[in-house]
């Protein structure tokens, strides 16, 4: 009786869905193909749970099975499979996926061995209460304390931060979620039916472990990041570009170690992303432009894997997560290169590459007090304080609704590469290296607008094997004044 | 003339405005309004409104005596360095402030709020090395002022600073960095009139002594250079926009013009900016009417194009300032989407214009189903014929006078070669009298000959829209049928028709036949056809014809639908009989009665306290509810527990009204004035009683859109003889006087309703006489209306002398001008007289900028057509144009090079200080003629006008349908499903029950205010999909740019790909709304 509820598709969902599981679906097929039955009950395990998937991989553990060729490209979910209904639940699933797993990470960190739920937070007075939630209605009172609402999954409660207290000026945003300690002082008499607060000591982020990064010895491993190459824009550098393909091609030290290339996001420029886009395209139809860039791309040494991710500009849905590009489009590339959703954590000789085109830098930096296009540093190190690398709810990044959301930072990547910006911005927060990767497209009229420069053609090698970063600059002769 | 004279008319208004103002007086001093005056007082002439519009009574008499000898300008200036001297003593901020004010009001006519409410404040900051600067903070409503006031307003800063010795402004690099960014951004939020380019707003930033500064005025905020020490605000700053690009930078000779003579080289650096470098480029205007096409609004000719308005030139009784004429016919013809007072969006001269009929000017060809290619000669037979039309090959003549060229400063096109230049020609000649009459072609050809004269118009097709080899063609097919004698009757081919279409020639089919109906004129004209050796189509012809054809359509007009006609009463949303609060006691649809019931009817609520006089009761009454004495204004407000019910039972005793007999009485949520006051319950009573709604200043309007008209004849306004000669016109035709107005007959029903109201006020609260004793519509002939129009706060008197079928307010030119109006498309409002002046009260007014517009702070008594905007001085005033004129057109001059020869209305009103004796061109047989109500509004969904705009754009010969409909996908179908697929990830969710609204579903699902767990999307998948299937079904019926087909498979693409396709979607019914719609004016000019 048992066995027979895991030979029906509907059932095996349901019986993961249950326990707050996502199944993908190559791990789904074998499921199915195998009859594994009752076995599937294995699953559910510490490392399913806190990813809340389950994995290929999961399954091909569980049976002992062939280990798949290239574990980098192991898909986490089928982004594909991720879509939108008109459902308010799901919006809400989202968003608690974020709280749980958020809550998690503080937890587990240690500040927090018991957290108060809000609920009984509420109903009474007590000198230091704990609690983690989720932050909305930012706003000053009217003597300048710092106020905002918490939430958990089942009530609310607002806290203050007092002005004097050097926390009252940092950057909070909505929908981070934060560990508050502090206290909740009786509701005064005058009051009675006011709403309770709490007073807020200490605010606990997630944020990122601090480690090093560890020297191996070994030969340099590098790997090379560019990004927003907008082939088929008038604006995209072709010298500049093709410079950079001979160099890979070229036999100097740094290139022949160099590995891996990753695009991050926006590889050609795409039509009807902004209006009359078609008058700064050198090439208006759009599989031309990946044919054009299919030309470059598979000129580079077959020794070197190469991955490209979608960004804003490519022709795949608009809204986050991305799915890899179209088998149409993938077919003009070698078989060298590898496609990627965005965002995707990229896993190569044990180090997580976190990889994110970075459609949410804009709204966050407009959230930066003072922030403009060059503050893009902080907006990255804003974001892995925060372990989540998407934007504020209501903004102008669309996200899919759905329980499983890949805009968190699960595990602490040791690189982190965005682009978008079309600046070069290179860091390290606490041992990740991350980096703004550069552009191949000169200043647009937008850009021209906005005032702000880019700093195209420049390639970022990093060493999986030591600390060391290498910036190359492709820049022709003629841009560089 | 039996007609009064013009003393005597002005006598007669002035007589029965003072009547009113005798009633009322008595009335307001009865104690039972919140102020116990009439406010709206009267002013005799621009000083006057000046004076009360600042409320410096004192300076009027000094505006008059330097109006003597000044130009306005130059008053402007005088007056503001006056003011400054007379304010100094009261801090350098306030002199500069009440001296920049004077001066704007004098250059606004005294009629504008901008003086009140187009700058914020004036402050004196510091320069970083120290010195003082002034700067001027300006606010949206300093729109309305217009380039030139702007512009000015900031010389005359400067004039004043350099008076009171302080400092120069200095600007920073990095300010400078965020004016620019600011424009820019302002210019894709609102668009501008003109955009300068990045060295421009450097180059004035540098130089300009005085800093122009404004008030956030925007949602959108600036992104780069936030937070800046001496411009707090991150929003945009849109009057400071509207100051820079629009006044300084658009009007560089008018400052440099005052510069000059006053001999300050301080602003010399102008003369290396804005409009005086760059002509803005002609070609882009051309086509711009076309560039922001909307749903819905149909596309009538793109520029120039054969088939497309061909221009006349004339003024008919009813066009001028910016109001042209088109055959009745054409109107019906065009599906009914233009309908009289319908704006319509033009090529030239000007941007937009009002249309009205005129029967005396050529209507539209078309092709029927049938075969039958015909032009379409009256109304009649357009209405037979419409739902048979295949093809409209011609659209007609568009009348368009001189003065409207002159005033756009319009080179002059070419003029087609009319009756009215042949005549003069053949007159200039020596044709006798009794052969200008021409019968038949071969007389016309004859005449030609013998005379040297070109050959008569009615003879003369679009021979200059066919290539030569066509008329070759033509020729041969033409020779062919005469030698068989078959002609009229010619072989058909499709070529062949469609040169005859292109030419214009009526014609029949029977079997394969084409059937000439030509009057035989191609027998005559090509009867002796020879191939000609030339390039030039009209050269070919006339050597053809032997006799010198000219040109019969050298410019056709583009045009689309713009802003439809409007006429209606003034409601507020939701609707209002009382300027009452009454909280959320009235339910949602804010119902006092229910209130009054309801067991919430103590409620707290913040308004004006009053205390009565006797028993000490407090409230917001103006008569106490208790003991009926009189309530003293304590001059503040508070949140107080008002009564309603006992308020409320007070005022239908007072009134002697019984509650059974309102049907609906609502009242608003709160008062929104600085001093919240609250109108007496008793005047939404009898409001309610009668029909009619308030507006937030406590009057009834009435709005329609502005169409001129200069003489009517008695018939066509419902006047009857006695009538007509009661206020002082003739059975007939009569030349309007400059206040008279003829009203819809659906704003007569309403005013009418508003007379009862007052009469009942007169009589039931204020316990006095009744004043208009209405029994029907036609006894409102000889009352006195206010009008006014958004924008102004200045009233001008006006005088019902008739009514009309049509949508729109006809009015005299000097009238509308009164207003600030012209004919492009404008509406405002009317108001009774009694009304405004015994429930209008400035202390209604919303504390918010713009508070003051639309109300009528002052009221103009007499129409002086040497205060009028200037637009109206340039108005045609001849029966005819000269020989010259015509001439004059082929060399395309500028307007203005002619203006002493054709005599606009300027030329009188200079002589005579009236506008008096205007003459006209073309007349029509009824000014209701033509259609009425537009189809726009008549269609009830977005998607039956967009079929129909299309279908127009399919039957039209000079409209490209493919474009038409890739402007749509653009302008319309593309942006709105980027912005709902962008706006369903990124919505607001709402809660079923308290409508609470969230940004983000809180995590536990559940309604925050009132614990409901129903909490819903607002934004639906089904308005993304009706989208997709709109845009699907154009993609399929039409050829789209190969670019916007990629764009179209985008966010096709982007959409399936992001929604679960096997999820039922719940249909929506979408209106695509047009945002013009509902608001009209302000969102309009923003279009410009």
């Amino acid at each position: 009786m048992v066995s027979g509820i895991f030979t029906d598709r509907n059932k095996i969902l349901e019986f993961f869905n249950s326990r707050g599981l996502i199944v993908d679906p190559a791990a789904l097929q074998i499921i199915m193909e195998k009859s594994l039955g009752t076995m599937i009950t294995h699953l559910i395990d510490n490392e399913t749970m806190k990813s809340g998937i389950v994995g290929r991989q999961n399954v091909l553990n569980l049976i002992g099975g062939n280990q798949v060729k290239n574990p980098a490209v192991m898909r986490e979910i089928d982004v594909n499979d991720i879509k939108a209904n008109s459902s308010v639940e799901d919006f809400r699933k989202m968003f608690v996926n974020r709280y749980e797993t958020l809550k998690s990470i503080i937890v587990n960190a240690g500040k927090f061995r018991e957290v108060d739920s809000i609920s009984s937070v509420r109903e009474k007075d007590s000198r230091e209460v704990k609690i983690v939630g989720m932050i909305s209605n930012v706003t000053e009172t009217r003597n300048g304390h710092k106020k905002f609402r918490i939430e958990d999954t089942e009530s609310y409660i607002d806290v203050i931060i007092l002005k004097k207290n050097p926390m009252a000026k940092e950057l909070l945003l909505n929908d981070e979620v934060v560990g508050v300690i502090g206290s909740r002082p009786r509701a005064s008499n005058d009051r009675e039916n006011s709403e309770p607060v709490i007073f807020a000591n200490e605010l606990i982020r997630p944020d990122v472990p601090e480690r090093m990064i560890d020297d191996t010895g070994l030969p340099p491993e590098y790997v090379c990041s560019i990004s927003d190459i907008h082939v088929g824009s008038k604006t995209f550098i072709k010298n500049g570009f093709s410079s950079f393909l001979k160099w890979i091609n070229s036999s100097s030290d740094e290139s022949a170690n160099l590995k891996h290339l990753i695009l991050s996001g926006d590889v050609v420029d795409g039509i009807g992303v902004y209006p009359n886009q078609e008058n700064d395209l050198e090439i208006v139809n759009p599989k031309e432009q990946y044919e054009y860039l299919a030309e470059f791309v598979n000129q580079v040494p077959s020794d070197i894997n190469v991955y490209i991710m979608p960004g804003n500009h490519d022709t795949v849905r608009l809204a986050e997560p991305q799915p890899e590009l179209s088998p149409a489009i993938r077919q003009m590339f070698t078989e060298k290169v590898t496609f990627l959703p965005n965002p995707y954590n990229l896993r190569i000789k044990k180090k997580l590459i976190t990889l994110y085109h970075g459609m949410s830098l804009n709204d966050l930096i407009e959230l930066i007090p003072g922030g403009n296009m060059n503050s893009v540093g902080k907006a990255i190190e804003l974001m892995l304080k925060r372990r989540y690398m998407g934007p504020v709810y209501g903004g102008r990044t669309p996200i899919i609704p759905n329980q499983f959301d890949p805009h968190i930072f699960r595990d602490v990547p040791d690189i982190f590469i965005t682009g978008h910006i079309h600046g070069h911005y290179l860091g390290n927060y606490n041992g990740v290296r991350y980096v703004n990767s550069s552009t191949w497209q000169s200043q647009t009229e937008y850009q021209k607008m906005m005032n702000y420069s880019p700093d195209p053609c420049i390639a970022t090698l990093f060493d999986l094997n030591s600390k060391t970063v290498i910036k190359k600059n492709f820049l022709p002769k003629a841009f560089s004044e | 003339m039996a007609t009064i004279s013009e003393t005597d008319y002005q006598l007669l208004v002035r007589k029965k405005v003072n009547e009113c103002y005798d009633v009322a007086r008595v009335a307001r001093s009865r104690g039972l309004d919140i102020t116990d005056r009439v406010e709206i007082p009267l002013a005799n002439d621009m000083a006057d409104r000046i004076g009360e519009l600042l409320n410096l009574k004192d300076i009027s008499q000094e505006i008059r005596d330097l109006s003597l000898t000044m130009s306005r300008e130059e008053v402007a200036l005088e007056m503001a360095k006056r003011t400054a001297q007379k304010y100094s003593g009261e801090g350098m901020d306030k002199a500069v402030d009440m001296s920049v004010r004077v001066g704007l009001a004098i250059l606004t006519e005294g009629i504008l709020v901008a003086p009140l409410e187009g700058i914020s404040r004036v402050t004196i900051g510091k320069n970083f090395d120290g010195t003082d600067y002034v700067s001027v903070v300006y606010a949206g409503p300093i729109r309305g002022a217009g380039g030139t006031a702007q512009a000015l307003s900031v010389l005359i800063a400067d004039l004043v600073r350099r008076q009171l010795n302080i400092g120069k402004f200095q600007i920073t690099d990095e300010e400078i960095e965020r004016y620019i960014e600011e424009i820019q951004s302002y210019n894709r939020v609102k668009h501008l009139q003109y955009l300068p380019d990045d060295q421009e707003i450097k180059n004035v930033l540098k130089n300009c002594p005085v800093c122009i500064d404004g008030e956030g005025s925007e949602d959108e905020e600036i992104s780069g250079h936030r937070d800046m020490e001496r411009f707090k605000t991150n929003k945009i700053r849109g009057g400071m926009c509207l100051v820079l690009c629009e006044g300084l930078l658009q009007k560089t000779k008018k400052v440099l013009k005052h510069t000059t003579k006053l001999g300050i080289n301080d602003w010399d650096f102008l003369e290396k900016s804005g409009k005086n470098t760059t002509d803005v480029a002609v070609d882009r205007k051309a086509t711009k009417f076309l560039g922001d096409l909307v749903a819905g609004r149909p596309v009538f000719g793109y520029p120039n194009r054969p088939g497309g308005f061909r221009l006349r030139y004339g003024r008919s009784r009813l066009s001028g300032l910016a109001a042209a004429s088109i055959h009745p016919a054409t109107m019906i013809i065009l599906d009914d989407f233009v309908a009289t007072g319908s704006q319509l969006k033009v090529e030239l001269p000007g941007k937009a214009a009002a249309m009205t009929p005129c029967d005396e000017i050529e209507g539209p060809m078309v092709l029927l189903d049938d075969g039958r290619h015909l032009r379409i000669r009256d109304e009649k037979q357009a209405k037979e014929v419409v739902k048979k039309v295949v093809e409209i090959t011609d659209l007609g003549e568009i009348l368009i006078s001189y003065g409207d060229f002159l005033e756009n400063n319009h080179v002059l096109e070419p003029s087609p070669f009319v009756m009215e230049w042949w005549n003069k020609l053949a007159v200039a000649a020596n044709v006798p009298r009794e052969r200008i009459i021409v019968r038949n072609v071969k007389d016309a050809i004859d005449l030609s000959k013998e005379f040297h004269i070109p050959l008569h118009p009615d003879y003369n097709f679009f021979w200059h829209d066919l290539s030569v080899e066509e008329i070759n063609e033509l020729g041969d097919i033409i020779t062919d049928s005469v030698k068989k004698k078959n002609y009229p009757s010619i072989s058909g081919a499709d070529k062949t028709e469609d040169i005859l279409k292109k030419l214009g020639v009526e014609y029949h089919t029977v079997g394969n036949e084409i059937i000439l109906d030509d009057k035989n004129i191609l027998r005559e004209l090509m009867g002796n056809f020879r191939h000609i050796e030339t390039t030039d189509p009209m050269e070919c012809i006339s050597s053809i014809a032997g006799v010198t054809i000219m040109p019969r359509a050298p410019v056709r007009i583009g045009a689309r639908l713009g802003r439809p006609e409007k006429a209606g009463e003034r409601k507020m949303k939701p609707k209002v009989h009382s300027l009452f609060p009454i909280e959320n006691t009235g339910s949602s649809r804010r119902s006092i009665m229910d209130a009054a019931k309801s067991s919430h009817s103590k409620y707290e609520v913040e308004v004006n306290v009053r205390k009565c006089t006797n028993c000490n009761h407090v409230g917001p009454e103006v008569r106490c509810s208790e003991c009926g004495s009189p309530m003293k204004d304590s001059g503040t407000y508070e949140k107080i527990k008002v009564d309603l019910s006992k308020i409320w039972n007070s005022a239908l005793d007072n009134l002697g009204v019984s509650p059974n007999d309102l049907k609906e009485f609502k009242g608003v949520k709160k008062v929104m004035s600085k001093g919240k006051h609250v109108e007496p319950l008793e005047k939404g009573i009898l409001r309610s009683l009668n029909n009619v709604s308030v507006n937030k200043d406590g009057t009834c309007r009435y709005d329609m859109s502005d169409v001129p008209i200069t003489h009517f004849k008695s018939s066509e306004i419902f006047l009857p003889e006695e009538k007509a000669r009661e206020i002082g016109y003739e059975p007939g035709m009569n030349e309007l006087f400059t206040q008279d107005i003829i009203i819809p007959m659906d704003c007569a029903r309403y005013l009418l309703n508003v007379s009862k109201y007052v009469d009942d006020l007169l009589e039931k609260y204020y316990k006095m006489d009744k004043f208009y004793n209405c029994r029907d519509e036609s006894d409102l002939i000889g009352h006195i209306v206010i009008g006014l129009a958004p924008h102004t706060s200045g009233g001008i008197a006006g005088r019902i002398i008739g009514f009309s079928r049509v949508n729109g307010g006809y009015a005299h030119p000097f009238y509308h001008a009164a207003k600030r109006r012209n004919c492009d498309g404008d509406e405002d409002s009317v108001m009774l007289l009694m009304d405004g002046l015994l429930n209008f009260s400035k202390d209604f007014l919303p504390s918010t900028t713009g508070g003051l517009m639309d109300a009528p702070l002052v009221m103009t008594l007499l129409l002086r057509p040497d205060e009028v905007d200037k637009e109206a001085l340039n108005v045609d005033s001849q029966s005819e144009y000269p020989l010259e004129f015509y001439e004059a057109t082929l060399k395309r001059i500028k307007p203005a090079e002619i203006e002493e020869m054709m005599k606009p209305v300027k030329y009188m009103v200079e002589k005579t200080g009236s506008a008096r004796g205007m003459d006209f061109q073309f007349s029509t047989k009824d000014l209701n003629s033509g259609v009425l109500l537009s189809s726009y509004k008549t269609l009830e969904t977005m998607s039956e006008k967009i079929e129909k705009q299309l279908n127009l754009a399919k039957i039209i010969r000079a409209v490209d349908q493919d474009d038409v409909a890739s402007r749509l996908i653009n302008s319309h179908f593309l942006p709105d499903m980027f912005g709902n697929y962008r706006g369903f990830f990124s919505q607001e969710m709402r809660c079923t029950k308290c409508n609470a609204k969230y940004r983000r579903i809180p995590l536990s699902g559940k309604c925050q205010k009132c614990g409901n767990d129903n909490l819903i999307l607002t934004i639906h998948r089904g308005g993304i999909v009706k989208y997709m299937e709109e845009t699907r079904k154009l993609m399929k019926n039409f050829n789209l740019p190969p670019a916007q087909m990629y764009r179209i498979e985008n966010i096709f693409r982007s959409i399936d790909t992001s929604f679960n396709s096997t999820e039922d979607i719940q249909r929506v019914e979408t209106h695509i709304e047009n945002p013009l719609d509902n608001y009209g004016e302000i969102e309009e000019e923003i279009l410009e």
